[in-house]
C-alpha cells in the first residue's frame, strides 16, 4: 500500500467539479477521513462533497494544504481555553481576508466537513468583527438596517443594563 | 443564497458568541430585531442566572426596569442582595426601596405561579462600631447605624418577598454580628391560619451565618456565639420545626478562631 502522504484522491464539489488533492490534505476534514476509511479504496472513487461549491472547496483545501503538518488538536483544549481567545495566527488572518459571503461559506463548509481548526478560525474572525463595536458600527459592518421602534430599543437597553449590572 | 451571521445554524452562532464579552453581546442585541433574537442565546442567558444586587435605589431601579417586560427575569435562579456599597446611597423618606424590591421580586414571580428562586442570599452589614453616629434613613426608617440598617434590609427583603408571592428554595441570611435578632415574625403564618405563608412552602434550606467581630480575646469568650446566638436561634428553630418542608438548617458562625458550622436536620 502506498504511503498515505503520496496518495491522491478526487473530491467532487456540489456544482459537479472534480478536484484532485493529496489524501493527507483532504484528511484534515474528518468527514473525508471517515469516508475514506468507510470506502476502503482511497483514490479510486471520487468523493462527493455535497454542500460545498467549487470556489469554497478550493479555498478550504488551500487552508488544509497550509495546515497539513499541524499536530492533531489536543482532545480537551476545547471549551475553556479555545473559546475565550480571539487570537488568530498571521497566515490565517490573511487567509480570512475575503468578502463576507465567502467567510460565512467557509465557516459552513468547515462545519459540514468537520474541520475543527478552520471552523475555529472562521468563528474567531467573525467574533473579531463584532468585538468592541457599537451597535451602529456592527450594523455598518454587516449591512443591517435598524428595525427597532424607539420603545423596543429602550427596553433592550434597560435589559442590557440589568444584565451588565453585576 | 447569501449567508450572514443571521442565518448561520444556531450552534455556529453560539460558537461565535461564546468568544465575546457580555458587553459585545449587549451591543449585538441592539443591532436589529433578528440579531437581538439570534444573540440572546445560551451564552448571554448564562449571565442572567445568578445576580448580585446592591441594595441601592439606583441598582434596584435598574433591576425593575430591566425585568419589567419579563423577557429575562425568568432566567434568574440565584439572587444575592448586598448592602449598598456607598453608605449614603439610600436616603429617602418613603420606603421607595422596599417598594422597588417588591417590584423586582414581582417581576421574577410573574413568569408563573409556580416560580421559585433557587437561592436568595441577603447580606447584613457589619456591627455598630462603624459610623455609629451617622443618622440616616433606610427603607423609610431612620437608623443610626449600618447594623440596624441591615436588619431593616432583611425585614424589608423578607416582607417584599412574602408580598410578591415569590418562592425561594434556599434562603441564606448572612449576618455580620451575633447581636442581631432574626425577624421571626415575617415567617409567621397569615392571621388565623395554622399553615405557614405560601412564600415559604418551597423552602428547603435556611442558612444563617453569624459573625463575631468583638475585639480582644477575652470578649470573644464572653460573647461566644454559642451563648448569644443559639438562644436567639432557638426560637427560630422551634418555629421552623413547624414547617415540615424545611429539611435543612445550616448555622455558621465566625470568630477570630475560625469558622465553625453545624447542620441541623429538621425532618424529625
Amino acid at each position: 500500500m502506498a504511503s498515505t502522504d503520496e496518495q491522491k484522491i478526487i473530491l467532487v464539489s456540489s456544482d459537479g467539479v472534480n478536484i484532485q488533492t493529496d489524501r493527507i490534505i483532504a484528511e484534515r476534514s474528518m468527514l473525508i477521513k471517515n469516508m475514506i476509511e468507510d470506502l476502503g479504496t482511497p483514490g479510486e472513487e471520487p468523493i462527493p462533497i455535497m454542500n460545498v461549491s467549487e470556489a469554497v472547496l478550493r479555498k478550504v483545501l488551500e487552508w488544509c494544504d497550509h495546515h497539513k503538518k499541524d499536530p492533531p488538536p489536543e482532545k480537551d483544549e476545547d471549551a475553556d481555553t479555545r473559546k475565550k481567545t480571539t487570537d488568530i495566527e498571521e497566515w490565517d488572518q490573511k487567509f480570512m481576508q475575503v468578502d463576507q459571503e465567502m467567510l460565512f461559506e467557509i465557516i459552513l463548509a468547515a462545519n459540514y466537513m468537520d474541520i475543527k481548526a478552520l471552523l475555529d478560525v472562521g468563528c474567531k474572525t467573525v467574533a473579531n468583527m463584532i468585538k468592541g463595536k457599537s451597535p451602529e458600527e456592527i450594523r455598518k459592518t454587516f449591512n443591517i438596517q435598524n428595525d427597532f421602534t424607539p420603545e423596543e430599543e429602550e427596553q433592550i437597553r434597560r435589559e442590557n443594563e440589568w444584565a451588565e449590572d453585576r | 443564497m447569501t449567508y450572514s451571521i443571521l442565518n448561520l445554524p444556531p450552534e455556529l452562532v453560539e460558537n461565535i458568541l461564546s468568544r465575546l464579552e457580555l458587553h459585545d453581546i449587549c451591543n449585538l442585541r441592539l443591532v436589529d430585531r433578528t440579531t437581538e433574537i439570534v444573540s440572546t442565546q445560551a451564552h448571554f442567558k448564562s449571565f442572567c442566572e445568578s445576580k448580585t444586587i446592591h441594595l441601592s435605589q439606583d441598582a434596584l431601579a435598574k433591576f425593575v426596569a430591566g425585568t419589567n417586560h419579563n423577557r429575562l427575569a425568568y432566567l434568574l435562579q440565584d439572587l444575592r442582595l448586598d448592602p449598598p456599597s456607598d453608605d449614603l446611597s439610600i436616603e429617602n423618606e418613603d420606603a421607595t426601596d422596599a417598594n422597588l424590591l417588591y417590584l423586582a421580586f414581582l417581576s421574577i414571580h410573574n413568569q408563573s405561579e409556580q416560580r421559585c428562586l433557587r437561592s436568595l442570599d441577603v447580606e447584613v452589614p457589619e456591627t455598630e462600631t462603624l459610623e455609629a453616629s451617622l443618622k440616616k434613613v433606610y427603607f423609610g426608617v431612620q437608623t443610626n447605624s449600618r447594623y440596624a440598617a441591615g436588619i431593616l434590609a432583611v425585614r424589608a427583603t423578607l416582607r417584599a418577598l412574602k408580598d410578591s408571592g415569590l418562592r425561594v428554595e434556599k434562603l441564606n441570611l448572612l449576618y455580620d454580628s451575633v447581636r442581631c435578632s432574626v425577624p421571626c415574625d415575617v415567617f409567621e403564618s397569615p392571621a388565623g391560619s395554622a399553615l405557614p405563608s405560601a412564600t415559604w412552602s418551597h423552602l428547603r434550606c435556611l442558612s444563617l451565618s453569624l459573625a463575631n467581630h468583638e475585639e480582644g480575646a477575652s470578649s470573644i469568650r464572653s460573647t461566644s456565639p454559642t451563648e448569644a446566638a443559639i438562644q436567639r436561634l432557638q426560637d427560630l428553630v422551634n418555629f421552623f420545626t413547624l414547617i415540615s418542608h424545611v429539611e435543612k438548617l445550616n448555622l455558621h458562625w465566625y470568630s477570630s478562631r475560625g469558622m465553625s458550622s453545624s447542620d441541623a436536620d429538621l425532618i424529625e
